[in-house]
């Protein structure tokens, strides 16, 4: 059972919720160790005074601030919160936007807010509810182990209430600054402007994210395995060629080809239209995959209720063609 | 080895999952930690960058 990384309430208007905090991801990738070659000797880290190259126990580290001239100001971790009561207790919601609005390059680590008890269950479940039927995410700051953290709150599909942290706009690097120079883009010709974007049409999909594997890891996974049985260890084939520019097109051609061979046998749109579904009873999540089956145009920026109605009328549409 | 008496770790005693260790964020981030499973900043009060671990030596301390 996963224990709470914080306690604190999420404040809504002049509601206030108390929620536990827990990590909603976690990696799956080969967690390695570092050795010394040709020793079986781990590295270790030590945290040491720098004077004394004594160990220094967690309790008696603290944190400083270099100002210049390599002076520093100690932070007590109680300075810390003083200098923002509240703001490490509550999540305060500032206003709400539609998700789609967010760019994805703000988006770090989800996590869920459950109720801390049961008997908040209700103010919870009001504004999972009131969250889910308008689609949008509720902007939050709080301040968790010394750090502001901006965050989207949202509806889950398990009726939780997720909470992604994002990155302040000062955290964007400007391209214009840290890249030697910028790709000159020049205008695409007409025809293969056009192949690229029937290429990306035949490829579009649903977003089913069980359908992408971590295939390095199971081949790190498989080396290891390979390593210790003593077997040969292969290596894989070297990546594709850059294609010329000469190429383009006719490269962007067969790709299309290739793709309409494989997509020959794919059921048709019609098969989204499912006029047994109760749409009152679905997600918004839910809703938005069959709009998106059904080719709903603007579904994007749709309320929950918009999304049912162009569902509902998108599907008869469909089952009538 | 504590030269200071023992202070009783506010997270511990809120009963919140946090790591002891020093994260430190890289392109790999890795903890002080051995036994740290979660890199999550959010676990660790306690963080540096990896470009930070050169050793400087600082002058006074205000």
């Amino acid at each position: 059972m996963a224990r709470p990384i914080w306690h604190g309430a999420i404040n809504f208007g002049l509601v206030t919720v108390p929620v536990d905090m827990f990590g909603a991801t976690e990696d799956h990738t080969v967690s390695f160790r570092q050795f010394e070659r040709g020793t079986s000797d781990r590295i270790r880290y030590k945290r040491v005074n720098e004077r004394t190259g004594d160990e220094v126990a967690y309790g008696d580290i603290v944190k400083g601030a270099e100002v210049g001239d390599g002076e520093y100001v100690i932070i007590e971790p109680e300075e810390l919160d003083q200098i923002a009561p509240g703001r490490s207790r509550t999540i305060d919601i500032s206003s709400f936007v539609a998700l789609e609005e967010i760019d994805p390059i703000h988006f770090q680590k989800t996590y869920w807010l459950a109720p801390a008890k049961e008997e908040y269950g209700k103010a919870y479940g009001l504004l999972l509810q009131a969250m889910r039927k308008t689609g949008r995410a509720g902007i939050a700051n709080f301040v968790m182990r010394g750090k502001e953290y901006l965050t989207a709150v949202r509806a889950g599909d398990d009726d939780l209430l997720l909470l992604t942290t994002l990155l302040f706009a000062e955290d964007l690097r400007d391209p214009a600054k840290e890249l030697k120079s910028l790709p000159e883009i020049t205008p695409a010709r007409g025809r293969e402007l056009d192949m690229a974007v029937t290429l990306i049409d035949s490829m579009t999909d649903d977003w089913t994210p069980e359908d992408y594997e971590d295939t390095y890891a199971r081949r790190v996974e498989k080396l290891i395995e390979d390593k210790k049985a003593g077997r040969e260890v292969v290596a894989e084939d070297a990546p594709a060629h850059p294609t010329k520019v000469v190429d383009l097109f006719e490269a962007l051609s067969k790709s299309v080809e290739s793709r309409k061979r494989r997509r020959s046998d794919t059921p048709s749109k019609r098969a989204a239209a499912k006029p047994s579904v109760d749409l009152s009873n679905l997600t918004k999540a839910e809703l938005d995959k069959m709009a998106r089956e059904l080719d709903v145009k603007g579904r994007s920026k749709m309320t929950r209720d918009q999304l049912q109605d162009a569902v509902a009328t998108a599907s008869t549409s469909a089952q009538a063609s | 080895m504590p030269t200071t008496p023992e202070r009783r770790c506010p997270e511990c005693v809120a009963a919140v999952a946090h790591c002891h260790g020093t994260l430190i964020q890289a392109a790999a981030p890795e903890c002080t930690d051995t036994t740290c499973a979660d890199l999550d900043i959010a676990l660790h009060p306690l963080v540096i960058n990896l470009a930070d671990l050169t050793p400087v030596r600082s002058r006074s301390v205000a």
